[in-house]
Formats: structure tokens, C-alpha cells, sequence
């Protein structure tokens, strides 16, 4: 089950993540709903990323991958070029460049849909986006409801719900 | 649209009203001037039809000017494009906050752009039924394409291009896309929900956005700085007078940011009277934006003048033929029309401060941009008009079919942003919220 | 014109016995009579232009002859050069084609795939000496001329380039009736269209790599020059210049 609170300041919410977290509560079961980015300071519910590793992978793969294809291919039909080489590592340099940039900027957004969980099916129910409040939804289980809650209204939440498990 | 407003206070609620506001109904000058577009676009396709049925011969181009118009206005829309990606993502990166009623803007030109820009390889094509036989795949005549061809890097560079600008303006609009979903009804909502992956506002999501826009700004960056670069590889690495210049690449990407800033420029005039966006594309944006467009002028002057510098010293006779052309033979009108257009019209206008007000910005932003298609037009023509053997020189004429193309590339260019802007909110409302909530 | 001369030992071969063609052509003896334009448009099928067509630049010719005026009237004297394709060993067209439409075959000739061309024109750009040909439009002849099409060559279609082949449909021939006699192609045995129909026989055909060649002496000469050489192209057609 969820538990939802709602803070009318970022101040209130960053504190309530902070006693829910020093309360024992894993932060990856912590997420933050908003209508728009809130910056939190450093350390209060940071969000690790591979992101730019990933698309450094990317990059190397589809433009590596690329440019072995063009060898290949010069390879697989190699016609006569009149004393040109049948392969040119700085003719082709150019295309290396924009397929590695291509491989970089797809990784990116792939890291993107992945670590944002736009793509993933089990997702967590997710409040209506509102304008006027910062959503906070800590998972948690029936037990531990009651603690939470009182936490969180000593934190400064407006309100308090309970949401089941869609399953 | 009026539930969600009436809990809002201040600039948050402004905002919706006014960048939401022209997203409803249609006027009857909408209607009007899309039809006028539309019909010009649909010339255009005519005489596109004409020339795929009848032959390449109904265009202009002739021996020895076997490129004509059509790759000036290939590589005038690629500069064009240059606007949104290059000016959103240095903006972005630096951090400028005064960049955020602009981006999407600016963003939604470079998409356009490409487009248009990028279909013009394929009008010119003698066979443009087998433009596919330049892709790489496995195929039955036994034949790749040859990767040593600066037309196969062409194409790579601006397929990269124009991936990388439409995830470049649909991810930030991903969160627009929620809250136009929650704000309409019926169908509406269902293709906005559709078209926002399942937002939900979570700080992972956020998260996420915030450091993807960061990467994609420095690669956009890198890609844009490439891609002009290397259309003008298209003409640099050929033997040909006055294009196999090593000055060439710098030079036509500095020229694509001047006439890209140009370009946002005007769109930002006409966004600012047609949408009634004065209240957030503010005199600021227009005299910063004017500030670099005058810089971009003295880079642009410094290029030419280096390049035309070292021809006529050179005085190499082969380059002097295209030289003395362009500038006291046959094209030196429309060689000093462009010298006045991208040089002495801006800089009077922009560079004296008293001088310097939104109607000569916007006079200024017109001439850069006929300027700058003048300059492609210098590159393009005078160098195949005036080949290496004398006795092979030949003059260009562009024909109705060329001309035709031409206009319904800038009617298909505003008809393309009208939809846009009728569909998306053309500020980024969430970025222009922060920044509102940061101050 | 260039005074620098590749040397004809510098000409590459892959292979002592594979040929590389070349041609030479002695410019004190033609009369820029255009004979070498008509015998080509019949042997290679080549469209022939409107008058209207070919005031606008549309004429294609894979051989033309270039007129230059030296003097003023009435002191003038004109010199003629027979330009075609100049089937450079480093083309400057080959590396630009994306599809591989033209390149260089064994025997060193430039050649021209028809059907591989998409149309870019990037070719005909890149080539200093503008030889190359475009079809504007689907080919056609005047009555009755299409009833006399070489059936040996390929009639191109509309949005194709093309250009001077050292008539390879000859050289093939040649190559084959030498190979049924058992016996090596001969100097003199292959003859392009321009060449045979020459009246002052002022141009020579034949494989560069043979010193004894009637081509291989002419090129040798001291008038021997190549067209625009300085750029490196390295033409395999030599000019002999005039010698006044």
C-alpha cells in the first residue's frame, strides 16, 4: 500500500522526506509528485544515474558498430578505386563521428524512458498532477501506516490518504 | 480549461491563460492564411510532380551549373535550423535564464527546418525514385553505397540532426503534453495522454528530464557544429573553384547561427503579434538576441573578407574567373545586395545603440535572412557558371519549376509552425513555472 | 593550359598485361572540323538537342570542340581542342559518387554505371573539365535517327549521367575478335569512334603501357601536355600543342 501526502512547499516536503527516510523508510520508496521540477538540496532524495556512462556506451557501440559496418562493406564488394584505398579511415571519420553521436543521443533518451520509468510496466499509482501542491507517496506496508502518518502530519502535510495496491 | 486555473495564483495562472489562450478555436485569418499557405505548398507539389513525370530538364540547371537553386535553398534551410537546437542548447547550457519563453520557439524552427531543408537533396535527384539505393542495407544489386561520397556523410549527418532535434523539443514537452491532457476533454486529452508516455510529475521523472536536456544540449551542440560542417564538405572537398576552401566549414556554420538567429527573430515578432505573447517575449529577449545576431555579423564579416581576401591575393587565375563574377561581373549586384544585407544593414541598425529598437531589429532580422540566401546563392552558382576551362562557362537561369519549389518551402515553413503552435503551447509552461517560482 | 606533364611511365597498371588505355590527340593537325562529334553521337547513341535545347546549355556531347580566340578581328586565330572525357587515373569524380556509378575499371578507364546513377550531379560538378553529360529529359531523335541506334550501347534514360567511354563497346570487341584469333590485341586494332573518324588523323588511341604504341610515342613528345594536369587529375588523354 501507498501512503500520500501533500505539502503545499518544497521546505515542508524536503523535511518530510528527510524524517520519513530517518524513520527507516528506504528512499526508493519515496517519490515526490510536482507540476513542475523541484529542486531539493543535495543528499535529500538524490536520484543515482547511469545516464551519462550509458550513453558513452552507446556512442562507443553504434559508432564502432557503424564503422565496422562500412569496412565490411567495402570489403564484401570491393571494387577497383583507381589507387584509392579501398577503405579510407579519414573519409569515412566523418560518418563515424555522426553515427557515434546518433548511438549518444539515443542512449540518452533510452536512459531517459528507462530511468524515468515512463517505460516500465509495474509502475506505482500515481496522483493526478496538481499545480497548487508537492505530492509526496511513500510505500509502505499496513503495519507501519499509522507511524508514517502521524510523521508525516508532523511534518507539515495538509493531507493524508491511503491508496491500496492497483493489484 | 478554467478548473485547474482558478486554484493557481499569480504567474502560474497568467501563464496558462496566455500560452493556452491561443490554442482554442479558429479564427478566421488562421483559417485564411493557412489556406493561402497551403495552396502555395500544394503549387509547389505540383511542380515538384511535373518535374518527377517530365524529367530534371523543366528545372533550370544546365551544363556546366548542374546544381541550382534547389541546393542553395538545401543549404539556406539547414542554416535556418541552426536557430532552435544551437541557440536553445548554448542558452541551456550556460544557463541563460532569460532563454526559457524562447526555446521551444527556437526548437520547433530547427525541426521545420530539416525537414524542409532536408527534402531538397531528394527534389534535386535525377532519379529521386532511388534515393534509397544511398542507404546501406543488404540488397539485391550486390552494391553499398560509397562512404567515401561527402553526399552518404550528408545524409547521415542530417538523419543525426534531425533525431537528435525532435527528441530535443519532445522531451521537454512531455510535461506540457500531462498538463494539456488534464486540462482537455475527449479525444483531446486521450491523444495529449497518448503523447505524454504516461507523465506523471514524479521527482524521478523529473530527474531524469532535467539530466537528459543537459547531455542532449552538449550533443546537439556538437551535431549542429557538424552538420554544417559537413554540407559544406559537399562543397569544399571538391576541386572546383572557390569551393575547395579550408575556410569552408567555420564559415557556413557561423553563417547558419546568423541567419538561424535571424530566423527566431522574426518568429518571435510574429508569435509576439499574432499570439499575444508580449507579456513573456519581452523587448529583453529581442535586444539579446539582436546582440548576438550583431556579433554573428562581425563573424560573418571576418569569414568573407578572409575568404575573398586570400582569392584575390592569390590571384590564382582558375579562382579569380569566380572571384572577378562575383564581385564586379555578372553577379556583383547580388553580391553587394548581400554585402548591405548582412553587414552594413545590421550593423548601422544594431551596432548605433539609439538606432537599436524592436522595428530595425526586425528590419535587420529581414535583411540577414536575404542576405544570407544571397550568400548561398554566391557559393552555389558563380563557381559552376565559372568552371576551370573557360571554354565550358555557361550562365544559369532558374525556371517557374525552381521558383515555385522555392516559394512553397516558405509558405510549407510558416503553414508547419502555424499547426505546431495551434497544437503545442509554444512556451515551455513548466520551465517558464520554475523559473517564476525561482524568483 | 599546364605545362607540367605526368610522365607516361607514371601511369598506373595493376598488371603487365592488362592495358591502360589513353589517347592522344595532335592539335597541329585538326581542323576543328567536328567530324569526332558526329561519329560519336552515332556510335554511342547519344540524344540530339533542340536548337532551343542547346542555346540554353542542354546540347550533350561526349566530345566537343573548344574554340579559343587569340588576336583581335581581323588578326585572329582560333585554336581548337577536341576535349573528352580525359578518364583520369585520379578521377575527381569517382570518390564523390554515393553509389559507386562511376568508377575506375581495370583498365584504367573512368567508367559510367547507367543504372546505378540516381542523378545527383555531384560528378559532373567535380569534374574540371565539364565532360561529363546529364540526360535532362528521356532521350529522343529526330525521324529517322532512331531507327539508326548502336545496338552495342545502352540508350540511357531521363535523370542519368554519362560521358565519353573510350567507346568500350569497341574496346570489347576488339579485346573478343583478338582472343577468337587467338592472338593479342595489335596497336591500332581498337579504334574509338572519334578517332577513326578523324580525317587529318590527328588523334591516337591505344594502351599507354606499350612504349611502342602509336599513342604511347605521340604522348612522349616534347608538345605533349596534359589538360588542367596541374591539378593532379593525371589525365590519360595528352595534348600535343600546336606548335606556331
Amino acid at each position: 500500500m501507498y501512503l500520500r501526502a501533500e505539502f503545499s512547499d518544497v521546505e515542508a516536503a524536503a523535511a518530510a522526506v528527510q524524517t520519513v527516510s530517518g524513520a527507516g523508510v528506504d528512499k526508493r520508496d519515496v517519490e515526490v509528485f510536482s507540476a513542475r521540477p523541484v529542486v531539493f538540496e543535495p543528499g535529500i532524495l538524490d536520484r543515482p544515474s547511469r545516464m551519462s556512462l550509458l550513453a558513452v556506451f552507446s556512442a562507443v557501440v553504434v559508432g564502432s558498430g557503424s564503422t565496422a559496418l562500412m569496412f565490411y562493406t567495402q570489403l564484401d564488394y570491393p571494387l577497383i578505386t583507381g589507387g584509392m584505398p579501398l577503405n579510407s579511415g579519414w573519409a569515412t571519420g566523418v560518418i563515424t563521428f555522426e553515427l557515434t553521436m546518433l548511438g549518444a543521443i539515443l542512449g540518452t533518451v533510452g536512459v531517459f524512458l528507462w530511468e524515468s520509468g515512463l517505460l516500465r510496466k509495474n509502475r506505482s499509482p500515481a496522483p493526478a498532477i496538481r499545480d497548487d501542491v508537492i505530492t509526496m507517496q511513500v510505500r509502505c506496508d499496513q503495519e507501519g501506516a499509522e507511524r508514517l502518518v502521524r510523521l508525516l502530519t508532523d511534518s507539515g502535510a495538509i493531507t493524508t490518504t491511503r491508496v491500496e495496491d492497483a493489484s | 480549461m478554467t478548473t485547474l486555473a482558478t486554484t493557481l495564483n499569480g504567474p502560474h495562472r497568467r501563464v496558462r491563460e496566455d500560452v493556452l489562450h491561443p490554442l482554442e478555436g479558429l479564427s478566421f485569418w488562421y483559417l485564411a492564411s493557412a489556406a493561402f499557405f497551403s495552396a502555395l505548398v500544394v503549387w509547389a507539389l505540383f511542380a515538384w510532380g511535373c518535374q518527377i513525370f517530365l524529367g530534371i530538364g523543366v528545372a533550370g540547371i544546365r551544363r556546366p551549373v548542374f546544381w541550382g537553386l534547389y541546393i542553395v535553398n538545401f543549404v539556406f534551410w539547414i542554416g535556418i535550423s541552426h536557430a532552435g537546437t544551437l541557440i536553445s542548447a548554448i542558452l541551456r547550457l550556460t544557463d541563460a535564464g532569460w532563454r526559457k519563453p524562447v526555446t521551444r520557439a527556437a526548437e520547433a524552427i530547427t525541426v521545420f527546418a530539416l525537414m524542409i531543408g532536408g527534402m531538397f537533396p531528394l527534389i534535386h535527384l535525377g532519379r529521386v525514385w532511388l534515393f534509397y539505393w544511398l542507404i546501406p542495407y543488404p540488397n539485391d544489386r550486390l552494391l553499398w553505397p560509397n562512404f567515401r561520397s561527402p553526399l552518404v556523410w550528408d545524409m547521415t549527418a542530417i538523419f543525426t540532426y534531425i533525431t537528435g532535434s525532435v527528441l530535443y523539443l519532445y522531451l521537454p514537452l512531455i510535461p506540457d503534453l500531462a498538463e494539456m491532457a488534464s486540462r482537455s476533454q475527449g479525444w483531446k486529452s486521450r491523444v495529449y495522454r497518448l503523447l505524454s508516455i504516461g507523465w506523471t510529475g514524479s521527482d524521478r521523472q523529473w530527474h531524469s528530464l532535467e539530466r537528459a536536456m543537459k547531455l542532449m544540449a552538449a550533443m546537439i551542440l556538437a551535431v549542429a557544429v557538424s552538420v554544417h560542417s559537413v554540407v559544406s564538405y559537399d562543397f569544399s572537398m571538391s576541386i572546383a573553384p572557390m569551393w575547395h576552401s579550408t575556410i569552408f566549414a567555420p564559415y557556413f556554420v557561423a553563417g547558419a547561427i546568423f541567419s538561424g538567429i535571424a530566423a527566431l527573430i522574426l518568429v518571435m515578432f510574429a508569435l509576439r503579434k499574432f499570439l499575444n505573447l508580449g507579456r513573456y517575449l519581452r523587448p529583453v529577449h529581442f535586444h539579446n538576441l539582436s546582440k548576438l545576431l550583431l556579433l554573428m555579423c562581425l563573424v560573418w564579416l571576418y569569414f568573407s573578407a578572409s575568404e575573398h581576401l586570400t582569392v584575390w591575393y592569390g590571384n590564382e587565375h582558375i579562382e579569380m574567373a569566380v572571384f572577378n563574377a562575383r564581385v564586379h561581373g555578372e553577379y556583383a549586384p547580388y553580391f553587394w545586395l548581400m554585402v548591405a544585407c548582412n553587414f552594413l544593414i545590421p550593423f548601422i541598425l544594431l551596432g548605433i545603440r539609439r538606432l537599436r529598437t524592436l522595428g530595425t531589429i526586425a528590419v535587420s532580422s529581414v535583411a540577414v535572412l536575404i542576405g544570407m540566401w544571397l550568400e548561398r546563392f554566391l557559393i552555389v552558382i558563380p563557381t559552376l557558371s565559372y568552371s576551370a576551362l573557360p571554354a565550358a562557362w555557361g550562365p544559369y537561369e532558374a525556371s517557374w519549376v525552381e521558383l515555385s519549389i522555392t516559394a512553397g518551402t516558405f509558405a510549407a515553413m510558416a503553414l508547419f509552425y502555424m499547426i505546431f503552435a495551434k497544437i503545442f503551447p509554444i512556451i515551455a509552461i513548466w520551465e517558464y513555472d520554475e523559473d517564476v517560482s525561482a524568483s | 593550359m599546364s605545362e607540367q606533364l605526368v610522365p607516361v611511365s607514371e601511369i598506373q597498371s595493376t598488371d603487365d598485361n592488362v592495358p591502360r588505355w589513353g589517347m592522344a590527340i595532335d592539335l597541329d593537325r585538326c581542323t576543328g572540323c567536328e567530324a569526332c562529334v558526329v561519329a560519336c553521337h552515332v556510335e554511342n547513341n547519344i540524344p540530339v538537342a533542340t536548337e532551343d535545347e542547346a542555346a540554353m546549355g542542354r546540347s550533350s556531347h561526349w566530345i566537343r570542340i573548344d574554340r579559343y580566340y587569340e588576336g583581335t578581328f581581323p588578326d585572329i586565330k582560333v585554336k581548337y581542342r577536341p576535349v573528352l572525357c580525359q578518364q583520369c587515373d585520379d578521377a575527381p569524380c569517382e570518390p564523390v559518387c554515393p553509389v559507386y556509378a562511376t568508377y575506375q575499371n581495370a583498365e584504367g578507364l573512368n567508367v559510367q554505371v547507367y543504372n546505378r546513377c540516381v542523378g545527383t550531379r555531384y560528378c559532373a560538378n567535380n569534374c574540371p573539365y565539364q565532360v561529363r553529360v546529364f540526360n535532362w529529359f528521356d532521350p529522343e531523335w529526330p525521324e529517322p535517327l532512331e531507327l539508326q541506334l548502336n545496338p552495342d550501347v545502352s540508350v540511357r534514360p531521363g535523370g542519368v549521367m554519362e560521358k565519353c567511354t573510350f567507346c568500350v563497346q569497341r574496346i570489347q570487341r576488339g579485346k573478343l575478335d583478338a582472343q577468337a584469333e587467338d592472338r593479342k590485341v595489335g596497336d591500332g586494332d581498337i579504334q574509338p569512334a572519334c578517332v577513326q573518324g578523324c580525317p587529318a588523323e590527328a588523334m591516337a588511341f591505344g594502351d599507354l603501357t606499350d612504349p611502342e604504341s602509336k599513342v604511347s610515342q605521340w604522348a612522349g613528345v616534347g608538345r605533349s601536355t596534359q589538360l588542367l594536369g596541374e591539378l593532379g587529375t593525371k589525365p590519360k588523354v595528352f595534348y600535343l600543342e600546336k606548335s606556331d
